[in-house]
Order: structure tokens, then sequence, then C-alpha cells
């Protein structure tokens, strides 16, 4: 075909320009994904390769990011339904908008007293927040790094899992509840926090 | 609570986000919860960006890329 030597180095331009800039961020997420530096590489290699296969797919303009982690998470699904980490199967499409998620957060309750802005949050080392995001179950994993540390919209989201913004925002609020706890534990392990010494008064913001 | 993620993930927009904004900013409950929510996250999105693709992985890449060419 003619000028097809041209159509390949635009081609290469483009994908460079547009895709490899998101290499960090794609890997975050592979590390999010498998909790395994040696797979990530491989998610993030496998994801780049097959995205500038089908770089003809894409379409200009549109979230990169999203295409690029939608290519990273279905090579990951398909990898784990070989038989990893089976261990993190969570039922799918969760019931939405039930009573526990109004009202105040009880953990933040707890900490009322103590320490209401959360500054213990900010005491405890990278590793063991990565350590406490790894050991959610997927769904949750998943919502939580996309919105939390990508600033993805809830719409984004849903799109990207093919799932509603209620199930987005319900995973979401289910997530960070879980990881709460567990960074809270660990903060009073630890001793950057005393421990609640009550933790039923769960009360109406504005009763 | 919904709200309040509703509020932080930046889903709302015009005559609601002022509204609820203005309450946040002023409810004496609302306030430090916003804030605590807010450390949450801060804590969450530092580790989570903390990490980097190694050189080599992007040397290998763009080597590979070198030598591949895309289906049309
Ligand atoms: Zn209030």
């Amino acid at each position: 075909m003619p000028g097809n030597a041209d159509v390949d180095a635009d081609r290469k331009a483009s994908f460079q320009r547009e895709a490899l800039p998101h290499m960090d961020a794609v890997y975050r997420f592979a590390l999010r994904l498998s909790a395994s530096p040696d797979q990530a590489q491989d998610l993030v290699q496998d994801t780049f390769l097959r995205a500038y296969r089908s770089w003809d797919q894409y379409t200009p303009g549109t979230q990169c990011k999203s295409w690029l982690f939608t290519i990273c998470r279905n090579l990951y699904l398909r990898q784990r339904e070989r038989g990893q980490r089976h261990d993190e199967i969570v039922t799918a499409n969760a019931p939405v908008g039930q009573a526990s998620e109004g009202g105040v957060n009880p953990l933040w309750s707890a900490v009322e007293g103590s320490d209401p802005e959360g500054e213990f949050f900010g005491s405890i080392v990278d590793a063991e927040v990565l350590t406490a995001i790894d050991a959610l179950p997927e769904e949750y994993r998943t919502a939580v790094v996309l919105s939390d540390v990508e600033g993805m919209s809830y719409d984004e989201i849903a799109a990207m899992l093919d799932v509603p913004v209620g199930t987005v925002k319900s995973r979401l609020f289910r997530g960070r509840r879980r990881l709460q706890k567990v960074l809270y534990d660990y903060a009073v392990e630890m001793g950057y926090l005393a421990a609640a010494t009550s933790e039923g008064g769960v009360r109406d913001p504005h009763g | 609570m919904s709200l309040l993620y509703d509020y932080l993930d930046g889903e709302l927009e015009g005559v609601s986000l002022e509204r609820v904004k203005a309450h946040f900013e002023a409810c004496r409950m609302c306030y430090p919860h916003l804030r605590f929510e807010e450390a949450f996250r801060a804590a969450i999105q530092r580790a989570g960006r903390g990490e980097k693709a190694p050189a080599d992985l992007k040397a290998h890449l763009l080597e590979l890329l070198e030598s591949t060419s895309a289906e049309s």
C-alpha cells in the first residue's frame, strides 16, 4: 500500500505522545491489581503492546488513561481466571443504597474526641497504606484506586467496569470504610491514636 | 454520607454544589468529618501515586514497540 511507512510513523508518534505518558499510572494500577511487581511489569508490557496493536480503535481526545486501564484490567482478569487470587471473589453487583450507607461514619465517631480531622492518616507510612489497599477485595480495591488515586469520575469508572454508577458508589463506600478501619486499627496499634473507649455513639449530625 | 462523598468526589454541580459546600464548611459536625475524609484520601493518594514504572521496563517497552507494527 502506498504511504504505509508514513501511516506507521504517524501511528507510532501519536501512540508515543498520547499513550506512553500514562505508563506510570498503568504500572501503579497493575501493581494494585496484581499485588506483585513482576506480574505488574508483565501486565504493563502486555497492556502497551496490545494498546499499540489496536491503536486504531482508540478515539483520539477521549480518556486515554481509562482506555489503557480497561485493557490492563481485562488482561489481569483473564489471567486471574486461569487460577490466580481466587481468594478474593466478592459478590458482584452488591445491593446499593442500603440504610447503613447513610448517617455518620462510625469510625469518625470513634475519633471525634481525639482526632476529629483524621490527622492519624498522615502518620501512616505509604507502604502500610499500600498493604491495606492491596488487602481489599478486588472490586473494592479497583473502585478506590480509580477514584481516590487516579481521580476518575463515577461515570468514567462505571463505563470502565461496565456497572451502574450506583454500584460504583456502593463499592467506593464499602472499600473506603474497610480501608479506614484497617488504617485506624494500625494507627491504634502503633500508638498514633488512642483507642476509642466507646464506639456506640453513632449520632445524626443534625439531630 | 453519600452526599459527603459526592461532594468530595467532585460529582456535584451548580446550586447543589454551592448549598452543600456552604453547609459543610459551616456545620460543626460536617466540617471535621469532611476534613477526616480528606485526610484519608490524601494518605491514599500519596501512597498510591508514589510508585513509578521501573526505568528498565520503560526502555524495554520502547524497544518492543520499535519492532512491533500496528494491525490495521
Ligand atoms: Zn452538617
